[in-house]
């Protein structure tokens, strides 16, 4: 594995460590107090009204919009992509006891990995609202349509299609996708609960489009590769979306070759067990009807494990999950052991994110699919996609 | 028909140095090329020079008229120097960029150019496709035919998508065309109606573009302009009843027209009328004089085509859209017009891009 760790990566690390520092005198002067917020939450938010919750919304603490894709080029060569776009308001939020809102709000953040097959390179670039002395960090989202973007980073809509573009030294990717299936509302009309207590509820608003045509250029080293391929878009906004007893997830995206998707969601406690309440998968057909399956109908084995050797975490790479309702059992196993990302630049969580080929029994008849695998809290706990170690502080 | 700034690294210097451009090992435009689209949008790569030209219109939430010009050069370096060294050493071929944003709601013109000549190459053309960038900028055609063009400068930046609306049109004769009475044959079509769509960007905020229409040009050859051509006024014009009008004036040093400057109009209907000369005739109104380099541009036209009953006053948006690239040391002027004007004698507007080179130093290819 290749880490690319570019260098405006480095300068805005150094940034950071300078604001930080200017702040920790400015603070003795002025004080250190965060400013009171009311956030919306899965609570006293919603409903989800489409497309207006596709675009940037202004009340929740957290929102991203996360794609993942298999392409291949023209000659046969495959690649994984990941690129996501987080944005965080930080009144609530301190770093090194530091108030965040006095140098990010919100704060921008993106992650963009590469998985080259070819190669065996796995190479990710993470940034935190590049350009740091610019206005707005350069980086900024729209409220009335779904563009957002970050220093080069961006994605955006126009006329009906989404254009995805991204960079970092070694790989650049530009991307048009056209979605094939409609908006997919998770949960409870797109209210997904993660943490279920008698007296509160937590979790986020998740939509899904969980299948587009992609095609576009990657270049690899300079020389472009024309790509095509499938692309599985998440959006998520919420508030407060975990419990103090857990600690991650390990999420699914599964495309099948017959058109069905799979979206698997296991929320992850302390003690290594799922939870068992509010963990699930929504299966989504062809002509987009989904429905929701709860997690006593899903059955998971972890068959293989891979340590990493940088951060000492060990991963699941290989699974066998059955979804018996369906009558199907899949052999999900990554294509790489190591899709590990370290986002200590950004978003300040080490996880594991990876291409993943699929083999599985479907009502008697083999078939094939693809998937992104998603593995958060076994390096550290996720406290509500804490960016920030300072969210330790908060009360949930 | 369009050469602004492609005497990239001083062809002056070559041509001191050479005395003529050799096209020996070029490939040349000869009469039996048959164009087939998308293929020929596609880099060229076994001719000297080529370029894809992009200009447009663009309606923003603020309502402004907004103009842009996007280009992007090709150009086979053998034979060229620069400050006495052979520029084919660290780029062969080169890529150039210039990028222009018109934005009256500022009253600001600003421009910037990229130079693909960073180690490794960072610029570059597919001969499968459109796909041509120069550092960050970049032109790509998707499947559909749709173009995505992306720029960036310090204040401007675009990221739009390009829907052909038209066919393209082959200027001149089956798209062959005599660069002069004494200059080299080349290859010129234009897809002269793009329906714009995406996003612009201003000091940091992106703006969705409303509506816009762009207009592309494509062209290529090797060897070189006749060489009594000063310069040219090169003028796209679209209309809205929407026809479309090519019209490229090359300027000899005694101040006529050489006999093979041109035109071509493409009726609301799609049928196409080419013009040479004494066909047309273009008039120069009013002139503005650049601070920066002292040089004189006319910016208001008028433009008559008899045949069409087409009479039309052009007026700049605004007077300075002055480009003074550093990397290819040619000044031209290359901006949004407004038009109005009349077609058989009814009342008719429309919108355009006029180039004007050589109006300083004398222009060589």
């Amino acid at each position: 594995m290749q880490s690319i760790r570019p260098s405006f990566l480095q300068i805005a690390k150094m940034n950071f460590s300078l604001i930080i520092t200017v702040l920790v005198l400015l603070q003795s002067v002025c004080g250190c107090a965060l400013l009171p917020a009311e956030y919306k939450t899965i609570e006293n938010g919603g409903p989800v009204v489409l497309p207006r919750d596709m675009y940037m919304v202004p009340d929740y603490q957290v929102q991203w919009w996360y794609y993942t894709g298999h392409l291949t080029s023209e000659e046969g060569k495959e690649f994984g992509f990941e690129l996501v776009f987080f944005i965080r308001r930080t009144e609530q939020d301190r770093v090194l006891g530091i108030p965040v809102y006095n140098y990010s709000t919100p704060a921008h953040m993106a992650h963009f990995a590469i998985t080259d097959l070819q190669s065996k390179n796995f190479s990710y670039s993470d940034i935190h609202n590049k350009d740091f002395f610019t206005r707005n960090g350069n980086a900024g989202a729209l409220r009335n349509s779904l563009c957002i973007w970050n220093g080069d980073w961006s994605v955006k809509e126009i006329g009906n299609l989404y254009y995805l573009k991204a960079s970092m030294p070694q790989y650049d990717l530009s991307l048009a996708l056209t979605p094939k299936k409609p908006p997919i509302l998770h949960g409870n009309q797109g209210r997904f609960i993660k943490a279920a207590r008698s007296d509160k509820q937590a979790g986020t608003f998740y939509i899904t489009i969980p299948r587009f045509e992609a095609e576009g250029t990657l270049f690899v080293e300079q020389k472009p590769y024309k790509v095509t391929g499938s692309v599985w878009m998440d959006r998520e906004f919420g508030t407060h979306q975990l419990a103090k007893d857990q600690i991650g997830w390990d999420w699914f995206g599964i495309q099948l070759d017959n058109g069905t998707d799979l979206m698997i969601y296991l929320l992850k406690r302390k003690d290594g067990s799922y939870e068992t309440q509010t963990s699930c998968a929504t299966w989504i057909e062809p002509d987009g009807t989904s429905r929701t399956i709860p997690f006593s109908k899903i059955k998971i084995e972890k068959l293989k494990s891979w340590t990493s050797p940088r951060t000492d975490t060990e991963y699941t790479v290989q699974w066998r999950i059955k979804i018996e309702p369906e009558d199907l059992e899949m052999t999900i196993i990554a294509v790489l052991n190591d899709q590990e990302i370290d986002s200590s630049a950004s978003t300040m969580i080490k996880y594991w994110e990876g291409k993943m080929t699929v083999n599985a029994m479907y009502r008697g008849k083999e078939i094939k699919g693809k998937a992104y695998l998603e593995m958060c809290g076994n390096a550290h706990p996720i406290t509500y996609l804490s960016s920030f170690p300072a969210l330790k502080d908060q009360k949930s | 028909m369009r050469m602004t700034a492609l005497s990239f690294i001083s062809l002056t210097v070559l041509f001191a140095l050479c005395g003529c451009a050799s096209s020996g090992h070029y490939a040349t435009a000869t009469f039996d090329r048959r164009f087939s689209f998308p293929a020929d949008h596609a880099s060229h790569d076994d001719f000297q020079t080529e370029w894809w030209y992009f200009t447009g219109h663009l309606e923003l939430e603020d309502k402004s008229e907004t103009g842009f010009e996007l280009v992007f050069f090709r150009r086979k370096t053998e034979h060229l120097f620069r400050m006495g060294l052979p520029v084919w050493w660290f780029a062969n071929p080169a890529y150039v960029s210039h990028f222009a944003v018109t934005d009256p709601i500022k009253n600001a013109f600003k421009f910037d150019e990229r130079i693909g000549l960073r180690m490794p190459l960072k610029g570059g053309a597919s001969s499968d496709r459109l796909l041509v960038w120069s550092e960050d900028w970049r032109a790509e055609a998707f499947a559909n035919g749709n173009i995505r063009l992306s720029a960036k400068m310090k204040d401007y930046s675009i990221d739009l998508i390009l829907a052909p609306k038209k066919l393209p049109i082959l200027h001149g004769e089956e798209g062959l065309s005599r660069k002069g009475s004494k200059g080299t044959l080349g290859y010129y079509y234009s897809i002269t109606r793009l329906e714009v769509s995406g996003y612009f960007m201003r000091n940091g905020e992106n703006m969705q573009v409303k509506a816009g229409q762009a207009w592309m040009d494509h062209e290529m050859f090797s060897g070189s302009i006749s060489p009594d051509v000063s310069g040219w006024d090169w003028f796209s014009i679209q209309l809205d009843d929407g026809s479309d009008l090519m019209a490229c004036l090359l300027r000899r040093d005694d101040g006529t027209l050489d006999p093979f400057s041109y035109g071509t109009l493409i009726r609301p209907d799609g049928s196409v009328f080419r013009f040479m000369k004494d066909e047309f005739s273009a008039v120069e109104l009013e002139q503005w004089t650049s601070r920066k380099t002292q040089i004189t541009y006319p910016i208001r036209w008028r433009i008559l085509l008899p045949a069409e009953s087409l009479d039309l006053i052009l007026e700049a948006v605004m007077p300075d859209q002055e480009l003074t690239p550093v990397a290819t040391e040619i000044d031209y002027w290359e901006g949004a017009m407004r038009v109005i004007g009349t077609k058989g004698g009814s009342p008719i507007k429309g919108k355009a891009y006029l180039e004007m080179s050589g109006r300083g130093e004398k222009f060589k290819i």
